[in-house]
């Protein structure tokens, strides 16, 4: 299992990886001294959230979002392979006993059912992989993900819950998702909601498991609503890594352009701060780059809901109702902190 | 905790609260407030009343925890489950003067308003600016934002536009232990855990809504609404599963049977054709004349394929209205065949309605028992109607056992006990076929996150809570 410096075998076993990291002549010593569990199945991750007493979980193209850029997982390089990141870093809350969770092999599609509009798949399958079998079938999930995005596993799509180009026209992953089965951190397998377009039986848990992060339960089946295929649309060639994003009103559309425009004189290097804005829902989504002064661009001036395109991390950037509310749900459904320690401040 | 029909109950000090008039403890308010719209069970309130505003609302249940006094949050009384029943007794707040609109934004499209306000009059206070609040239940003339909230209503249109939760921004709720909170807003929620998800639906189990942003919808230019009649129940059921794999995505495709338009036509005068047995009512709507005239051009040669007898397309506002007549006054029509009526709520693939509709109709025919259907088909969501009268304690028994079985069969066939009624108290037996244990505690589990109570709108959804099993056939009692 893990040692200094040394993926544990298990890890390496895995075709793909260990052949990547040989093509790419990685010393194993850079890559990061954790225990991996590659799931098969439900039992798998039962299993896993059984034995290890803290667990960062994701896929392992992901993984530069879990631990805000500094990953000791794999980026999805040329023709779509995964490729070793290089230089790893922990994430900040790693321990030395933390297990990796990868839904990487929880890739299947479950079953189709062109005639009920509905898919259900593994968390661990690529949302490219599963739009690219769906429009070979007429159909698609048009959730308006930037390229790189698109390729990452749905697992970690809905346990971030980014803003999306199409939101607009396609809402969040809250519109499509129905129905669920999650490892619970007590290692319950539960699941919720059911196979149909509508349904008011009970209290939404998916709902509430849609953008946590992974830290109250490890979805590991999803069903979604799909619609058929429209015609390819081209969005805007931004590419953004460490920026934020806004969720404005249309008010103030204006005054947040005109900010933008006045950061983007100060900034450093950069010729421009790549925005793309969409009028119809108040939406601008920008890499935010610091200017000559070092200063961060200023995401809280103009009475806008923002979202990181990371995420969050620290409970202090949620008001204190929202930091209490979420809290008491973490202290509910995972007391011992065990999933993805770190993610919103809990550790 | 102060039990139903606590003797020793004191509410003086309640009333000290608020204005007399807004109090209500006569006899016959309190029993008009026993149920809502799903009378087969009772309990009676000891007291009513109608706050006007949000410090109202959090003083009035500040006042039911201090003094360990169930409450039960109630809008127009319009639910289907019995989600507005006070079912330990104690105070009903009726949400009834929290009826103002409080700021329209039209450039953003939303508004704020009040919970008690009736879903109408939010679209009728935007129409003349081109906008709608797209939820539409059948009871939207009365049904308050805060019920629609609560059950997290459908419609007709949610087809194309989505159930309640999809158009609320955000909510001002009184929190169980009389706590102000602010959930989302004007523009929405920001990260972080979905509790505006939770809270739609949660049927009043997690704190009372008083004020809420709602999304408002621009009304579609271009709508083209078509009522064809099919030959035979199968020929309307297969015609729905083809549509929807068309891809088309009508705004509205509902389904009427030969009993619905028996009851339409005994009580408007409306003809039907003589070997009609089905009717699908179909409406494509957009901004783009084109697009709509190809929804509906796929929905014809669907129909046609299919062998249908009629087509009648509305060329006018005024013939729309009559073709959704059938839809709208059609349970209401059934009053005219027999004294009584329980409408179902179930949900099935889509894929499975012909399927499922012999069954129903299987079903109703060995229980001796008349049955209509009326129903979102597009949605897989039934509604089977079954008309009997009350005053035959068989027929009675009849009418709730075939209930059960066809909701059982809604589960067999991978689908769910409620599609837009909820739970309430009505379906709380049946949670158990649907979910394990397991999954039920996870549902408790949410629910402890704004509820720890038993205060709270208890003995609602979630089956064998503490303290509620003694008091369910209290409750049945009542309404015989």
């Amino acid at each position: 299992m893990a040692g200094d410096g040394v993926v544990s075998s298990e890890y390496l076993n895995a075709g793909e990886y260990k052949k990547a990291v040989e093509r790419l002549g990685i010393p194993q010593s850079s890559l990061a001294p954790v225990k991996m569990q590659l799931p098969e199945s439900v039992e798998d991750v039962q299993k896993a959230v059984g034995q290890f007493q803290r667990i960062r979980i994701g896929g392992s193209c992901s993984y530069r979002l879990e631990l805000r850029g500094k990953s000791s997982g794999f980026y999805p390089g040329p023709d779509d392979k995964l490729v070793p990141i290089v230089e790893v870093k922990q994430h900040p809350f790693d321990l030395p006993n933390d297990a990796k969770l990868l839904l990487d092999k929880l890739d299947k599609v479950l079953w189709f059912s062109p005639e009920n509009q509905l898919v259900s798949v593994q968390s661990g399958i690529l949302l490219s992989e599963l739009n690219q079998y769906l429009r070979e079938n007429g159909f698609e999930i048009p959730i308006g993900l930037q390229e790189k995005n698109q390729r990452e596993c749905i697992g970690d799509l809905i346990a971030l819950n980014l803003p999306h180009w199409n939101m607009s026209a396609a809402g969040s992953w809250r519109d499509w998702i129905v129905k669920m089965k999650v490892v619970l951190a007590s290692g319950e397998v539960v699941t919720t909601g059911a196979d149909v377009v509508k349904n008011v039986t009970g209290f939404d848990l998916h709902k509430l498991l849609i953008g946590a992060r992974h830290t109250l339960g490890v979805v590991t089946e999803v069903t979604l609503r799909v619609r058929p295929k429209a015609e390819p649309r081209e969005w805007p060639p931004i590419q953004i890594n460490h920026g934020v994003m806004f969720l404005t009103s249309k008010t103030g559309l204006a005054a947040v352009l005109d900010h933008i425009k006045d950061f983007v004189e100060e900034s450093e290097d950069s010729p421009a701060m790549q925005h793309y804005v969409d009028f119809e829902s108040g939406l601008i989504l920008a890499e935010c780059l610091r200017n000559k002064s070092g200063e961060d661009f200023d995401t809280k001036s103009h009475g806008f809901v923002w979202r990181s395109q990371v995420g969050e991390y620290a409970l202090d950037e949620f008001s204190e109702l929202e930091q209490r509310l979420m809290k008491r749900t973490k202290e509910i459904f995972d007391p011992t902190y065990k999933l993805n320690p770190g993610e919103f401040g809990f550790i | 905790m102060g039990a139903y029909n606590d003797s020793r109950m004191d509410f003086s000090s309640l009333r000290t609260l608020l204005r007399p008039d807004q109090v209500l403890d006569g006899a016959a308010a309190i029993r008009a407030y026993d149920c809502d719209a799903y009378t087969v069970e009772r309990s009676k309130p000891s007291i009513i009343v109608l706050p006007e505003s949000t410090a109202e609302v959090a003083s009035v249940v500040r006042w039911c925890v201090a003094h360990q006094v169930p409450y039960t949050c109630r809008g127009a009384g319009t639910g289907l489950s019995g989600g507005a029943m006070p079912a330990l007794g104690g105070v009903v707040l009726s949400t009834k003067r929290l009826n103002q609109i409080l700021e329209i934004d039209l450039e953003n499209r939303c508004l704020l308003a009040q919970s008690g306000i009736a879903n109408r009059r939010i679209t009728d206070a935007v129409k003349a600016d081109g906008l709608h609040f797209a939820p539409d239940p059948s009871s939207q003339s009365v049904s308050t934002l805060g019920g629609n909230i609560g059950e997290n209503a459908g419609g007709p249109h949610t087809l194309k536009y989505g159930v309640t939760v999809q158009h609320i921004l955000g909510v001002t709720m009184v929190d169980p232990t009389g706590e102000v909170m602010q959930i989302g807003g004007k523009l929405g929620c920001g990260p972080g855990y979905d509790f505006l998800g939770l809270i739609c639906g949660s049927e009043g189990t997690l704190g009372i809504v008083t004020e809420a942003w709602v999304k408002l919808t621009p009304i579609p230019t271009v709508v083209q609404t078509v009522l064809v009649a099919f030959p035979t129940i199968r020929s309307a059921t297969e015609s729905v599963a083809g549509i929807i794999a068309t891809g088309t995505i009508p705004a509205a495709l509902e389904m009427m049977d030969r009993g619905i338009m028996d009851a339409v036509h005994l009580a408007f005068g409306l003809e039907f054709p003589a070997a009609a047995q089905a009717l699908l009512l179909v409406e494509c709507d957009g901004d783009s004349a084109e697009v709509v005239d190809q929804e509906i051009e796929s929905v014809r040669q669907v129909c046609e394929g299919l062998g249908c007898l009629e087509m009648s397309f509305a060329k006018d506002e005024k013939e729309r209205a009559r073709l959704w007549m059938v839809r709208k006054k059609g349970v209401g029509a059934m009053g005219r065949i027999a004294p009584s009526i329980v409408t179902h709520d179930g949900v099935i693939p889509r894929s499975k309605l012909p399927e499922m509709l012999d069954f129903v109709y299987s079903v109703a025919a060995s229980k001796n028992i008349g049955v209509a259907n009326i129903f979102h088909a597009g949605d897989g969501n039934l509604h089977p109607c079954f008309y009997f009268d009350d005053r035959d304690a068989s027929q009675v028994e009849r009418v709730v056992e075939a209930g059960e079985i066809i909701i059982k069969k809604c589960i067999e066939l991978g689908g769910s006990v409620s599609g837009e009624h909820g739970i309430g108290v009505e379906k709380m037996d049946l949670m158990p076929l649907m979910f394990t244990p397991a999954d039920l505690e996870a549902q408790a589990m949410a629910k402890r996150i704004f509820n720890d109570g038993e205060l709270c709108n208890p003995c609602k959804v979630l089956p064998n809570q503490r303290g509620c099993a003694e008091h369910r056939m209290r409750w049945r009692g009542m309404a015989s």
